[in-house]
């Protein structure tokens, strides 16, 4: 379980990381914010398993962070950031950003008269999350950024069902899917390169 | 010794070997070919006991496999599944040296149906989804190959498929709430909503079906096939275990209904579609998309009537779909190399050059649309006249859905036949390629003039198995 006083802060961490994903066109912010989402993915996990369980998030979580830096590394940063974005595009990812989070408050309050297992902290933390990489997935084609959306998805997805199925397997089998995305992401972003080398 | 390790197990393990053999292409092709056939034949002749007798040898068999305190259990009940599972796949593998797919596709391919027959056995059910979205993953590195950008098809397949898992995982918890009974009608609604977005993602319903025919169209049209016959077929089992095991559901009016307008929605759209479509890629999309359709309306005529008549249409109808898809994909392979692209355009005056070819693709298109004399006419026959007893004035755009197709198979025809070829044929249809593309002929016109042949087969498959006995 995790203090009181730190349940608030880390649903706002929750936020800012999934905005800044959102809004970074830099890989290397964009991974380390990543790995920094799945901090507070862990501590909101904590409040419905134990901490060595819910630790199993963050250890295949910051796996995938190390997979697709290792992957990312040897690329040209122009084929994984597309270009610095103009100031609009920031600002207009910024405004949806404030709304799905909106959203996500209006509907993690419903949540919990549907699911009464989970906290309010949790179901706010995991529609924040869900919200923002939806709206991440529709913003862009891009393979990296399609993975960063989808892993923030499930991110939150997972905090809602760790409160609901505390199975070991169920916990091992997403903890495979969070870094099969990351291979994934990888390979979509060197399988060029290795034909070409081969 | 365990069902589990023989279905599950050994099969992954050959996979990864063959993936260290991949340049070895042939080598793999018949390595996993003898896998998948060896795996379906002993579905059919594992005696179903407690104990299994070779030679002097007594070894006890069980269909339970524990992990991490769950079950994976592959009962009398599922041979039939896993008959046609590895069949499937054994047919597929076998053909692969002609259709020249992506070297990846056959080792993982073979996981895959490792996986999906996991799928199938784990307990609780709901944890399919989860192995079903390892399956996607790993059929992403042979639908988008080394050499080529990840295309846009690939990555809405793997978002949507991603996406569908945790609104099925959701909503089959909130539906084990109420496993007897609806309670609050609030929350039936959302676990309901939950669950038609979820197997909507993943079945390519209607809207988010866009990702096959784009899929087709930048992927390797043998190893997409693969994919768009084997997914299907899983989720839509794991969809009836959902059926099945909530009665409620399946008894309320609105679940057939639902699945009736949507399979009429997908037949209409994926037909339109097709008859104006110039890629052949996509038009094998299209086709699978509309097949698809006639699957949800043989279950939700299934849900609706009790009847257990479209059940086995609906189980009977994957023989088709898949003889379809198969002669389709490797003819469309095979066209790789011999023309520029699979446009219309493109491959005017083939009938000529490519006679088999051409053949294979008309008449698999034929199939699948449901024209008289085909393996898919009786089977769709049987859906339309099921829906014209319910509502007559919707199954009509069935017809014409089914007519979008078959206009596309006209225009294909007409290109094939009536246009000029420019360059020379260089390279002539191997002997091996007509045969497979022959037998494949032959077995479509067979089941559409003798269909009671095999839908008696179907119907006799599962009762096979039951009467020997249960396993423990």
């Amino acid at each position: 379980m995790i203090p009181e006083f730190l349940i608030l802060p880390i649903v706002i961490l929750a936020f800012l990381t999934a905005s800044i994903l959102l809004i970074s066109w830099d890989w290397r912010i964009s991974i380390f914010i990543l790995a920094l989402q799945y901090v507070a993915v862990v501590f909101l996990v904590s409040s419905s398993w134990p901490i060595e369980t819910a630790a199993v998030k963050l250890v295949a979580g910051w796996m995938a962070c190390a997979v697709m830096v290792l992957a990312l590394r040897n690329l040209h940063s122009n084929r994984i950031n597309g270009g610095v974005k103009p100031i609009s595009e920031i600002v207009f990812r910024l405004i949806l950003a404030v709304m799905a989070g909106l959203f996500a408050f209006t509907g993690g309050a419903r949540l919990v008269l549907w699911l009464p297992e989970i906290s309010v902290e949790q179901a706010y933390g995991s529609m924040i999350l869900i919200a923002l990489g939806l709206l991440h997935l529709g913003l862009t084609n891009h393979p990296f950024r399609v993975v960063l959306g989808l892993l923030t998805v499930l991110s939150g997805f997972e905090i809602l069902y760790a409160a609901l199925e505390s199975s070991i397997l169920i916990a091992g089998l997403l903890a495979l899917v969070t870094l099969g995305l990351a291979i994934i992401c990888a390979y979509l972003l060197t399988a060029q390169t290795l034909e070409e080398v081969s | 010794m365990n069902s589990a390790f023989i279905w599950i197990i050994f099969p992954s393990l050959v996979a990864v070997i063959l993936l260290f053999l991949q340049n070895r292409e042939r080598l793999v092709a018949i390595l996993a070919t003898i896998t998948a056939a060896v795996l379906a034949l002993l579905a059919v002749w594992l005696p179903l006991q407690e104990q299994i007798i070779l030679w002097r040898w007594v070894i006890p068999f069980s269909d339970t496999f524990l992990v991490f305190g769950r079950r994976i259990v592959l009962s009398a009940a599922d041979r039939p599944s896993l008959i046609v599972i590895y069949l499937v796949a054994a047919l597929w593998f076998g053909a692969s040296p002609l259709a020249r797919p992506n070297k990846l596709f056959v080792p993982l391919g073979l996981g895959i149906t490792a996986l999906l027959t996991a799928a199938i056995a784990i307990e609780p059910f709901l944890f399919a989804a989860v192995l079903i979205e390892i399956a996607v993953l790993a059929s992403i590195p042979f639908l988008s190959p080394p050499g080529n950008k990840a295309g846009r098809g690939v990555l809405r397949y793997l978002t949507f498929q991603t996406i569908g898992m945790p609104f099925i995982l959701i909503s089959g918890f909130m539906f084990t709430g109420f496993e007897v009974g609806p309670g609050n009608p609030e929350f039936v609604a959302i676990a309901t909503a939950l669950l038609v977005i979820g197997f909507a993602l993943m079945l390519a319903v209607f809207p988010f079906h866009t990702w096959i025919p784009m899929l087709t169209e930048e992927s390797h049209p043998y190893s997409t096939a693969f994919i768009l016959l084997i997914l299907p077929v899983v989720i839509s089992i794991f969809g009836l275990g959902f059926l099945d095991r909530f009665v409620w559901l399946k008894d309320s009016p609105s679940t057939g209904l639902l699945l009736q307008v949507v399979g009429v929605v997908m037949i209409l759209t994926a037909g339109i579609w097709a008859a104006v479509e110039k890629n052949l890629s996509r038009i094998m999309g299209f086709a699978v998309i509309l097949d698809v359709g006639f699957s949800l309306i043989a279950v939700g005529l299934a849900v609706g009537s009790e009847n257990e008549f479209f059940r086995v249409l609906f189980i009977a109808g994957l023989l088709p779909r898949g003889l379809s898809l198969g002669v389709m994909a490797l003819a469309l392979s095979s066209l790789i190399g011999r023309v520029d692209n699979l446009h219309i355009a493109d491959i005017r005056g083939i009938g000529k050059d490519y006679p088999f070819i051409s053949i294979s693709i008309i008449l698999a298109l034929f199939c699948l649309a449901g024209m008289p004399l085909f393996a898919g006419f009786p089977l769709k026959l049987g859906v339309v006249e099921g829906l014209t007893g319910l509502m007559p004035q919707i199954s009509v755009w069935v017809i014409i859905g089914s007519l979008g197709l078959i206009v596309a198979g006209i225009r294909i025809l007409t290109a094939i036949v009536a246009g000029e070829r420019e360059s020379e044929n260089e390279a002539p249809e191997p002997r091996i390629l007509k045969i497979f593309l022959a037998i494949g002929w032959l077995l479509l016109v067979l089941l559409g003039i003798l269909p009671n042949f095999y839908i008696q087969m179907i119907l006799n498959l599962p009762a096979a198995f039951t009467q020997i006995g249960p396993l423990s």
